[in-house]
């Protein structure tokens, strides 16, 4: 703290903090507050839920949307805990190891969508190569509504595992070594180890980390849009790609705000319990 | 007990093994594919028979409608960065200067704000934000983009996620109270979904 700022009255300070903070009240006023307010007062009409609840491509990209976060976020934690266990030593050859892990989350998401989507074409991809090499036959994998949604599943864990580990490696390191000493005295197995030692103290973190990227991932439109588009047949829309469908496709904007006033409950529970748990 | 250790030794090597297959495949993948002359794309191959580097030349002449406008695009797009860098950093200065050094009681209210503008997703603003940048004369600028950009870059360097002192929860006795700087830096690497 600042000398100068210790003199000043709790009144002045405020006004001293407003002011510094002022360009990002501005920006959070302009850019968040009012297309918010827009999109709830837009979204306040009627016809709109009864419009799209019964459309059956909105009713579908619901049931993918819960899909692909739950599985996609859940199994990507999970393995980011593993992971980082098995990452958590200072050995060269591991460091070296995690940079090259490091390498999707630096990838942009198009080079690394547009390999995936040309190793699944289905007729000169590399995917159908080996699986017909394996004798397994060829198969249309981006074409039918499931294996689209685990091919976009699987490259959210390519793309986002490396960064969700490091965040969970980080945690880790923090854990004191003397609890790890106890419990080899003790003589603790290393599965009672992780029991008793490291998933208690990666509780709270592992659980902030999974409501994050639960929202996050909930309004993820690069990844699917880019994957599938919505394709086959409108069957692999989530939330943000059924909006942009509805607004630039098929020109209702208020089917489009209707598709986020929609998830916006859950999201502003899940963004409030976070706020609460990291302050 | 050696014997142990060697099975452990053993499973973590597969378990690395196995993981850097998996990330670096789709970089083979996308690197041989760019290297592999325009006839061969259609036939799938395991590694690259004729390597070639004309996609390069391909699109760093513009040679093709699909690449016409590839140099303003990247000028596009450095420009809008650029400008997106330097406004964040004016703001975000400010903003964290704010949050961790004058310690005013409303802090709280702007760190909760920053807060939720990092957390929230853009893609849920998006439909609104075609809307206003067109009440906003901004359509069709550079400066929608920067400023959307700007909105959403902003919070997280101005310290959102922890410039106010918190209770240590996982966090071991190993590391000293710090202050609003060296907490936002471990915060501010979280912008993946």
């Amino acid at each position: 703290m600042t000398a100068a700022a210790d003199v000043l009255s709790p009144r002045s300070r405020n006004l001293q903090g407003l002011l510094f903070s002022l360009p990002l009240i501005v920006l959070f006023l302009a850019f968040v507050v009012y297309p918010l307010y827009f999109e709830v007062t837009q979204a306040l009409d009627r016809y709109t839920y009864e419009v799209l609840f019964n459309d059956p491509i909105y009713v579908q990209t619901i049931v993918n949307t819960l899909v692909y976060v739950g599985i996609a976020v859940n199994l990507k934690l999970f393995l980011a805990l593993l992971l980082s266990g098995v990452l958590d030593d200072d050995s060269r050859s591991t460091r070296f190891l995690s940079a090259i892990f490091l390498l999707p989350w630096a990838i942009p998401v198009l080079p690394g969508i547009l390999s995936v989507r040309w190793m699944m074409s289905s007729q000169w991809g590399i995917l159908n190569l080996i699986s017909e090499d394996l004798g397994l036959g060829t198969h249309h994998w981006l074409a039918s509504r499931w294996t689209a949604i685990s091919a976009l599943i699987i490259f959210h864990i390519w793309k986002y595992l490396p960064f969700w580990t490091v965040i969970i490696l980080a945690a880790r390191r923090g854990i004191p070594r003397q609890l790890y000493e106890a419990g080899a005295i003790d003589g603790a197995n290393p599965f009672q180890t992780f029991r008793y030692i490291s998933f208690p103290l990666l509780a709270g973190i592992y659980l902030i980390c999974s409501l994050l990227s639960m929202v996050f991932t909930m309004g993820d439109f690069t990844n699917v849009w880019l994957m599938t588009g919505g394709a086959p047949g409108d069957s692999t829309h989530v939330l943000a790609t059924l909006a942009y469908r509805y607004t630039f496709r098929v020109g209702k904007l208020d089917w489009g705000v209707g598709v986020f006033a929609t998830a916006l409950p859950v999201t502003l529970l899940f963004i409030f319990i976070l706020i609460k748990k990291i302050r | 007990m050696t014997r142990g250790r060697l099975g452990v030794n053993v499973m973590r090597a597969a378990v690395l093994a196995a993981v850097t297959a998996w990330t670096l495949f789709p970089i083979y993948y996308m690197v041989s594919l760019a290297v592999t002359p325009w006839d061969d794309l259609f036939r799938p191959v395991y590694v690259v028979q004729r390597p070639t580097l004309d996609n390069f030349k391909f699109v760093l002449l513009q040679e093709s409608p699909f690449v016409k406008y590839f140099w303003r695009w990247l000028a596009n797009s450095l420009l809008v960065s650029g400008a997106v860098m330097v406004a964040v950093l004016a703001v975000a200065a400010l903003g964290s200067y704010a949050l961790g050094r004058i310690r005013f009681g409303l802090g709280r209210y702007i760190s909760g704000m920053t807060l939720f503008t990092y957390i929230i997703p853009a893609s849920f603003l998006s439909i609104p934000f075609f809307k206003i940048m067109g009440d906003y004369d901004l359509l069709d600028t550079y400066w929608a983009l920067i400023f959307a950009m700007t909105t959403f870059a902003a919070p997280s360097p101005s310290g959102s996620c922890g410039t106010t002192p918190r209770r240590s929860r996982t966090r071991s006795t190993s590391r000293p109270p710090s202050t609003g700087r060296a907490r936002s830096r471990s915060s501010s690497a979280c912008t993946s979904p």
